[in-house]
């Protein structure tokens, strides 16, 4: 039990894909949110196709991919499955009420950390249960690093900050602090 | 499709394109595999794009395009194990994220495309021109990361202090963000300027 504890913990902390692989970076360079809120969705609807993705994905390595010798399709098999389940997502959310993000599912399939986060919890993680609880973690890392980031930027006190500073050289710069912090807890466990 | 993104200038689809191979260009070398790797799969998918557009719907070619991403990425994945074993280990998961940059880069252009029906030359010639400029910025980022990381480019040594600090994940945001500032200040400094100018 431990051990899923220190997966899901380190997921979000010390073994964060943004932190550790710069992965995710697109809602920083590209689109991101308008509020904390909808960053806060766009994290957790990323988390649930990656742990998704992620027990199709082991499901098929472990009785296709491996057994048939057909391991160097899996990179193909992953992005298949995660195209499936984006489409599948892209018509569940058709009729999304007005406090969802727009553009949801495009923003999802926009950003490296669903695939990077599916093709390193594979890599990663042993068993079933620990390739989805490392999942988790890593899909909740990306969401709290999503929420911190907006919630930081919406204060007041940016307002104050030179034009020079504001928009994307404030988030990276608030990016690397946080990474740095984050880093700091990588001696747990 | 109404999404903003796709709305900005191909120019602009520069940055979101760097997005998912930025951490992996940690060397020069380490670039310029994944800007060539990315610059073939954009000219592999740009023909199956410029033929079907029109005739096919865009999703389908979306898929068709990261397919065929995904592909050349795997093949480039064989032939750097052979070849240069240290960065295909080195890019690990980097590699097949190229299909992301694809689709970012073709996307744009493939909306454009229904937007503003620019002949089949001018899609391909604009795709492998924003691949070309995505290849040299993650040079130069490359570049950046490996001087501070072991002080020297290549076999010549620039920095006599250790940066390598500012070479990792947490240090280097700090530096692009940095970087970024300069480049902002500079911008409004010269848009003050024509202000001024004209005023």
């Amino acid at each position: 039990m431990a051990e899923f504890g220190y997966l899901l913990i380190g997921g979000v902390l010390w073994n964060n894909v943004i932190v550790t692989h710069l992965l995710g970076l697109y809602p920083f360079l590209g689109e991101r949110p308008a509020t904390v809120a909808q960053n806060g969705i766009l994290g957790l609807v990323t988390t649930v196709l990656v742990v998704v993705a992620v027990t199709a994905g082991f499901a098929l390595r472990s009785m296709v991919l491996v057994p048939m010798e057909l391991i160097y399709l899996e990179h193909l098999t992953l992005v298949l499955v995660l195209i499936v389940l984006l489409a599948g997502a892209a018509r569940v959310l058709r009729r999304a009420p007005a406090w969802m993000p727009e553009h949801l599912v495009l923003r999802v399939s926009l950003n490296s950390a669903a695939l990077g986060v599916v093709i390193l919890s594979l890599e990663r993680a042993a068993g079933p249960a620990h390739t989805i609880v490392a999942a988790l973690g890593l899909g909740l890392g990306v969401t709290v690093l999503l929420v911190l980031v907006e919630a930081i930027e919406e204060r007041p006190e940016t307002k104050l900050l030179p034009a020079w500073l504001r928009g994307m050289p404030l988030q990276f710069m608030t990016l690397g602090m946080i990474a740095l912090a984050l880093q700091g807890f990588s001696g747990i466990g | 499709m109404n999404y903003p993104l796709f709305k900005r200038p191909a120019l602009a689809l520069l940055f979101p394109a760097l997005a998912p191979t930025l951490g992996g260009a940690v060397s020069v070398r380490a670039g310029l595999v994944l800007g060539a790797v990315i610059l073939v799969a954009v000219l592999v998918t740009a023909p199956y794009n410029v033929v079907l557009a029109g005739r096919v719907p865009r999703a389908v070619r979306l898929v068709g395009t990261a397919v065929l991403a995904v592909t050349v990425s795997t093949l480039a994945r064989f032939v750097l194990s052979v070849t240069d074993p240290f960065v295909s280990e080195a890019l690990g998961v980097f590699l097949p994220l190229v299909t992301i940059n694809v689709v970012i880069l073709r996307q744009g252009v493939l909306y454009e495309a229904d937007e503003a029906q620019p002949r089949a030359a001018t899609q391909f010639a604009q795709s492998a021109w924003l691949a070309l400029l995505l290849m040299g910025a993650l040079v130069g980022i490359g570049a950046v990361r490996e001087v501070l990381l072991t002080g020297a480019l290549g076999q010549t040594a620039i920095l006599a202090i250790d940066l390598s600090f500012f070479g990792g994940p947490g240090g280097v945001l700090i530096v692009v963000g940095s970087l970024l500032a300069v480049g902002q200040a500079l911008r409004l400094a010269s848009q003050r300027r024509g202000d001024a100018s004209h005023g």
